[in-house]
């Protein structure tokens, strides 16, 4: 193996790879990325045998080849070579020589036989999305994807293809177990998606398909029920779905509210940040009182001390109060982008659903805590 | 805490306290061997001591202690009178330092621990804690001080009853304290401790940690830390429940069966009951059981996660009741709950366990039934053959540490 890259398009493909490698050490080869060179490109793939990256980018090749070097160390070699073009050449024993100006290295690598078979995604029908889109759907249902990996089954976002009234429409969901967030999006061809049942994203694989989203322009996303492949130009993910089933999240969605109260989004978290200084516990705790036109965000913490805010909201019901975690209300109002909110009560130990107009297809349920 | 250092710790030992409560309601019973204790079959649950004097002792089964002391006034247990009376011993004793750890309903520490410029040196503080408790109570007591929490327990049992016992030399105290004093080491670990020949805590010293932890588990350990003079434990304010059960002497000895399965039920619901009233659930379930001859085994099962339900928590104890050997009889059958936490902190859960939501929901209604009509107003089926009438003695336990633990001795 013999050619020359931009650095530029080196560094890209080796800082996706980045988080991809680094978390397994057991398999000292996939702490490595794959280099080949072949035609006109090289390849960097990287993989935990969950999520893999594979790049393509083009460079000069003097002579095909393929080879594995540590991803961490090449990545740091890369970032700090002082050239815009970068030979790399293979040495005996699994060498890699990398020269830029008068800088060289020359890398331990390992053979390129001994990586693992990246899954093949290309018969996947692949959905066209506009990058932000997609990033949205993510954002609005990221942050209650449980964290814990005990619960495995809901340590991932739900994907399914729905129907409404003969159109098709892509649904994401995602639940810690004590709030659920749902967002639906119709997108052109999502009745062409191999997915007959939903599927399981890992966490993982949703921070990767985010940061590629969240680079703009455009993207396809093509799932069946083992693979998921995200493509944007040169980079693609292949994702391996989670096993598990997902629980029925239909029947904790409230069909029927008692009270709702109308609040400005923006306003309710400021409120939630300042008085949530003084709930420290992990569970930030906060105590919404509702009164008729005013909502009272109150943490009591015996050591620490109080705070109390009121803000107006649209409220005419009877006054009641009920505990909730500050933080799940915080992610909310900065995932979503309507001007007002609305939470509908059953009772103070009933989930409370929010939605708002300016963020069509979504809505959470979130519940509360006793204090 | 270090050894030497000047921890001030009382142990304050209401004097035969359901007997003394007894005795000062009824002044016409003055000078008259008082036993306090239920049913026909039932046991001792408190001697006064004049009763005492005649052999009569706690957990005595009654017609014993009548033909013992047959001219003593007999009468049944009057729980709630004494819990009355614990608040009124717990509020005097708060009136000496905010630290007090209630252990039972007639005993409890207090942390003296910077209140000598208010009550002076021990020996004073201990006076004013006994007069200011025969004013607020009649009651006497016996207290014991020392630097460590667990000589202030001992210290208070050697001069009993209306006593008082301050550990100033600490050395020369911790020589005097015999292994079978402290508590924690019953009659097994006794055995065990005999056999290495020891007999005094000071004895431990020369075995060194590690062989003692091999031959006693964690207490080994403890011992070998206490004869240091270090006690680790300090006073809790006891807010701080670890632990839950119920237990229930029958009126009959009882072999494995229906009978015994429906009480084993009953004292589950009762527990879980309990739980949820407290806002607790805790991951270990321990069955005890009394044969007919006193000896008395406990085990216990560790669950996958805290429970709060009867249904759970009687899977366990029935399991650990069929995986016990002997069918009987049994005189007494208990169940606990350990491990225990709060389930009144966090967010509430969205999607019930599997299979759990129904049985969640029935708890939930019957809670509140029981709220609002008391524990009589629903029951389950399977406790009925429990039901009859017999004079069955239960006890109620919420310990903060260790196994449940009887009152007066």
């Amino acid at each position: 193996m013999e050619l020359t890259v931009r650095r530029e398009d080196l560094v890209k493909g080796l800082a996706k790879s980045q988080s991809v490698v680094e978390r397994r050490t057991s398999m000292p080869i996939l702490s490595n990325v794959l280099l080949q060179a072949e035609g006109e490109a090289i390849t960097i793939s990287a993989t935990d045998l969950e999520t893999s990256f594979i790049g393509v980018y083009p460079a000069r090749i003097s002579k095909a080849g393929r080879l594995t070097v540590p991803a961490r160390k090449l990545y740091e070699i890369v970032k700090e070579l002082p050239a815009d073009e970068l030979y790399l050449k293979e040495k005996e024993n699994s060498y890699l020589h990398l020269s830029a100006g008068r800088a060289n290295f020359d890398l331990v690598g390992l053979a390129a036989d001994d990586f693992p078979q990246l899954p093949t995604a290309d018969d996947i029908t692949g959905l066209e999305f506009e990058a932000e889109v997609l990033a949205e759907m993510i954002e609005k249902t990221y942050s209650s994807i449980s964290q814990e990996d005990t619960r495995f089954n809901l340590a991932g976002l739900f994907v399914e293809k729905r129907d409404k009234d003969g159109v098709g429409f892509l649904r994401f969901v995602s639940t810690d177990g004590h709030r659920l967030s749902v967002v639906d999006k119709a997108v052109p061809g999502v009745e062409g998606l191999q997915l007959e049942q939903g599927v399981i994203i890992p966490r993982k694989a949703v921070a990767e398909i985010r940061k590629l989203a969240e680079e703009g322009g455009r993207l396809s996303l093509g799932l069946n029920q083992e693979l998921g492949i995200v493509r944007r130009d040169q980079d693609q993910f292949i994702l391996r779905m989670q096993e598990g089933t997902f629980p029925d999240y239909n029947v904790v969605i409230p069909k029927k509210a008692k009270q709702t109260a109308t609040v400005n989004r923006q306003a309710f978290s400021n409120v939630l940040r300042r008085v949530s200084i003084l709930s420290t516990d992990r569970f930030h705790g906060v105590r919404f009182d509702f009164k008729e036109g005013l909502l009272e965000v109150v943490t009591q913490n015996p050591e620490l001390g109080e705070a109390r805010e009121a803000l107006e909201v649209a409220y005419d019901g009877e006054a009641f109060s009920l505990g909730f975690n500050a933080r799940y209300f915080m992610d909310l109002c900065a995932a979503m982008r309507s001007e007002d909110i609305t939470l509908s009560f059953v009772d103070d130990q009933s989930p409370c659903l929010v939605k708002g107009e300016g963020d069509d297809g979504f809505l959470s349920v979130i519940m509360p805590m006793r204090l | 805490m270090a050894p030497g250092c000047a921890g001030v710790i009382a142990h304050v030992d209401m004097d035969a306290f359901y007997a003394s409560v007894e005795a000062a309601d009824h002044p016409e019973w003055a000078g008259r061997p008082l036993v306090v204790g239920g049913g026909k079959r039932g046991v001792v649950s408190a001697a006064s001591y004049e009763a005492r004097a005649h052999g009569v002792r706690s957990a005595m089964p009654m017609f014993q202690a009548r033909r013992l002391c047959p001219r003593a006034v007999f009468v049944p247990v009057r729980m709630e009178r004494y819990r009355q009376v614990s608040r009124v011993v717990m509020d005097t004793l708060r009136r000496f330092s905010p630290l007090v750890e209630p252990i039972s309903v007639d005993e409890a520490f207090v942390d003296l621990a910077g209140t000598e410029r208010l009550w002076g040196p021990a020996p004073q503080a201990g006076r004013a804690i006994k007069a200011a408790m025969a004013e607020s109570t009649g009651l006497t007591c016996s207290v014991g001080i020392a630097p460590l929490r667990f000589l202030a327990k001992i210290a208070s049992e050697r001069d009993k009853p209306d006593g008082l016992t301050v550990v100033e030399e600490l050395e020369a105290f911790l020589q005097t304290v015999l292994l079978k004093e402290i508590s924690g080491v019953g009659p097994r670990a006794q055995g065990r401790l005999a056999e290495l020949g020891l007999r005094r805590l000071v004895d431990v010293r020369a075995l060194g940690a590690e062989r003692l932890e091999r031959v006693l588990g964690s207490l080994g350990r403890r011992l070998w830390e206490l004869a240091h003079g270090i006690d680790p434990v300090g006073v809790g304010t006891g807010r701080e429940v670890k632990s839950l059960s119920h237990e229930l002497t029958f009126s009959q000895d009882l072999h494995k069966g229906r009978e015994l399965a429906a009480h084993l039920l009953a004292l589950c619901q009762k527990v879980a009951r309990r739980l949820r009233a407290a806002g607790l659930a805790g991951h270990t379930v321990t069955l005890k059981l009394k044969h007919a001859d006193h000896r008395t085994v406990t085990r216990r099962r560790r669950l996958k996660g805290p429970t709060d339900r009867t249904e759970t928590i009687h899977a366990a104890a029935r399991e650990l009741l069929a995986a016990y050997g002997s069918v009987g009889p049994f005189r007494l059958i208990g169940v606990g709950v350990s491990g225990l936490n709060s389930t009144n902190r966090g967010p509430g859960e969205l999607f019930a366990p599997a299979g759990g939501f129904r049985a969640g929901a029935l708890e939930t209604a019957e809670d509140e039934l029981t709220r609002r009509f008391g524990s009589q107003a629903i029951t389950r089926a399977g406790t009925l053959e429990a039901s009859r009438p017999g004079g069955a003695q239960k006890r109620v336990t919420g310990a903060r540490d260790g196994p449940p633990r009887g009152e007066g001795r």
